[in-house]
């Protein structure tokens, strides 16, 4: 597994992947400083700090759930784009390494690459609410919420994008379904509370909206339902062993 | 008979309807460079794609190193280093990376990397991207990456496609020195007979998904017997003359071209053409050369 995930990382060195998970969570957190720094006197509500937490978690969460959906998706053909680009699958699958190695190793390093953006993301929330001096009462659970339970309950997405991605050269396609969930994410975060309630009868069933539902903001107020962060995971475990038993039957062209 | 390290029985790989590889038995011995021979699209590639597991025989078996394939995967594909086709890269790194990220797999000490490339010609090379490499050197890197892990089979599939001539003969010398130097038995596929002619050591020749012919490269020479050619000043009505006398003729240019130069016959001809009045300036044998047999071969099948 090592070796696999070594020579993956030698494939993703010299490419723009590093860039791409620190230019993510980078654009989320500068687009909101702009946004605050345009009409502080708008949006914050002086001495009232717990309020202006949570919007500032809200404002950041609006815009953390396309750039995770999309990331996912350029994540997932980046790394495949990869092999396909060199026909390297042929010359990876003749070696006596196992499929379900190679496999596995990609989706690691999805995941991990993607911890790696949720925690610069979270960072960049209290950076940016000390910076707007919010200062005494750090919602600190609120912030590790907002940043780690959509990307855990977006393993279903990273499994889907990443079997789409490897099995079907032409990134066109997973990059066209990525924007399509990024678009049916979106979906969610349009409901009102009331909505959220109804939303229970069909959102276990649509990967795509789980992060958003796992934690949500409405005026102010957090949302945050761990059911749909243990649906993400679970359909993340089962679309990745599914994923690993497709491509370990693929034929190879 | 020597010892066999690939075996095939009956292998059969059909795409829906159409048949790509026909039950088709092949032996390689051990320590030979084998040519697998065939025009475009006979079932070269396809074949060797099952003999790397890349793709599963619709019926029929592959025994490598005396271990069935489907069984024994793993330890088998450990034991082959391959090429196919197109080479395969990872064109933003440099040929060392590129060599460094299968090393990781094989789990080969990086120490091996610069003598596969030293075995290449590649050293001078190796921290270039392999984006600006020539198509030569590429598939000089495929074939350092199919040596990284020490096999003791090569398989390599059209090894010299789209190559110089200069980058032809480099290859060709590479692989010949495989058994020799390295002890390893080559299987090396290609559309062009005279490449295999130059470096095989045994020959099948495949068309159509049929194994056509297997055996030593002396044996299909042996096959090549002469042929007389006559060179005459009317040579229609000579043909006509030597048809109705019971002769297989063809014309070849301003030849007449007769597949049989016994003495006998070459004797009977001359007689006739001559006493019928037609001047013959010129009776020469020729061998026909391996070319042709691999044509009649393929002919055969009624494919070109």
């Amino acid at each position: 597994m090592n070796g696999a995930l070594v020579s993956d990382w030698i494939k993703m060195r010299k490419t723009w992947i590093k860039i791409l998970v620190i230019l993510g969570p980078f654009g989320v957190i500068s687009l909101n400083a702009v946004r605050y720094a345009l009409n502080y006197h708008g949006i914050v509500r002086p001495g009232d700090d717990a309020y202006n937490w949570a919007l500032l978690i809200q404002n950041i969460s609006h815009l953390l759930m396309p750039t995770l959906m999309l990331g996912i998706a350029l994540l997932a053909s980046l790394l495949s784009g990869l092999e396909h680009q060199g026909h390297a699958w042929k010359q990876l699958l003749a070696l006596p390494v196992s499929r379900v190695q190679l496999y596995l190793s990609k989706f690691i390093w999805i995941a991990g690459l993607l911890a790696i953006s949720a925690t610069l993301c979270a960072v960049g929330t209290i950076l940016l609410g000390f910076a707007f001096g919010f200062t005494p009462h750090v919602p600190w659970a609120g912030i590790l919420e907002e940043c780690y339970y959509p990307y855990l309950a977006a393993y279903g997405v990273i499994a889907i994008q990443l079997l789409l991605s490897v099995l079907v050269a032409n990134q066109s396609f997973a990059i066209t379904l990525g924007v399509l969930g990024m678009i049916i994410s979106g979906l969610s975060d349009a409901l009102s509370p009331d909505g959220l309630t109804h939303a229970g009868h069909w959102a276990p069933f649509v990967p795509w909206v789980y992060p958003s539902l796992s934690a949500l903001t409405h005026g102010a107020v957090q949302h945050v339902d761990f059911a749909y962060v243990v649906y993400g995971l679970l359909a993340g475990g089962l679309l990745l062993a599914l994923g690993t038993g497709l491509f370990a039957r693929k034929e190879v062209k | 008979m020597s010892e066999m390290v690939i075996e095939t029985s009956n292998l059969t790989r059909r795409y829906g309807k159409k048949v790509s590889v026909n039950n088709v038995n092949l032996k390689v011995p051990k320590g030979s460079i084998y040519g697998f021979l065939g025009p475009n699209g006979a079932g070269k590639t396809t074949t060797i794609r099952m003999l790397l597991g890349l793709i599963r025989p619709t019926s029929g078996h592959i025994r490598i190193f005396n271990q069935d394939l489907s069984k024994h995967r793993m330890p088998i594909l450990r034991r082959i280093g391959s090429l196919v086709e197109s080479p395969s890269y990872y064109g933003h790194l440099s040929g060392y990376e590129n060599l460094d990220v299968i090393a990781r797999l094989l789990k080969v000490p990086s120490k091996r990397i610069d003598e596969v490339l030293g075995i290449v010609r590649l050293t001078p090379a190796a921290h270039q991207t392999v984006k600006g490499y020539s198509l030569g050197m590429k598939q000089r890197l495929g074939i350092a990456a199919a040596l990284l892990g020490n096999p003791d089979l090569l398989i390599l599939d059209e090894p010299t496609n789209g190559l110089d001539p200069a980058g032809i003969h480099e290859i060709r010398t590479l692989i010949k020195d495989m058994p020799k130097q390295h002890g390893i038995t080559v299987v090396v596929s290609s559309h062009l007979l005279s490449e295999i002619d130059q470096m095989a050591t045994h020959v099948g020749i495949i068309d159509h998904g049929h194994l056509l012919f297997q055996d030593s490269i002396e044996k299909l020479r042996e096959q090549s017997s002469p042929k007389l050619f006559l060179q005459v000043d009317k040579p229609h009505e000579a043909k006509r003359l030597l048809q109705d006398a019971g002769f297989k003729v063809s014309i070849q240019g301003d030849n007449l071209q007769i597949p049989n130069s016994d003495l006998s016959v070459t004797e009977e001809i001359n007689r006739q053409l001559v006493q019928a009045g037609i001047s013959v300036y010129r009776i020469s044998e020729q061998s026909r050369s391996l070319e042709d047999i691999f044509l009649d071969f393929v002919d055969k099948e009624g494919s070109l």
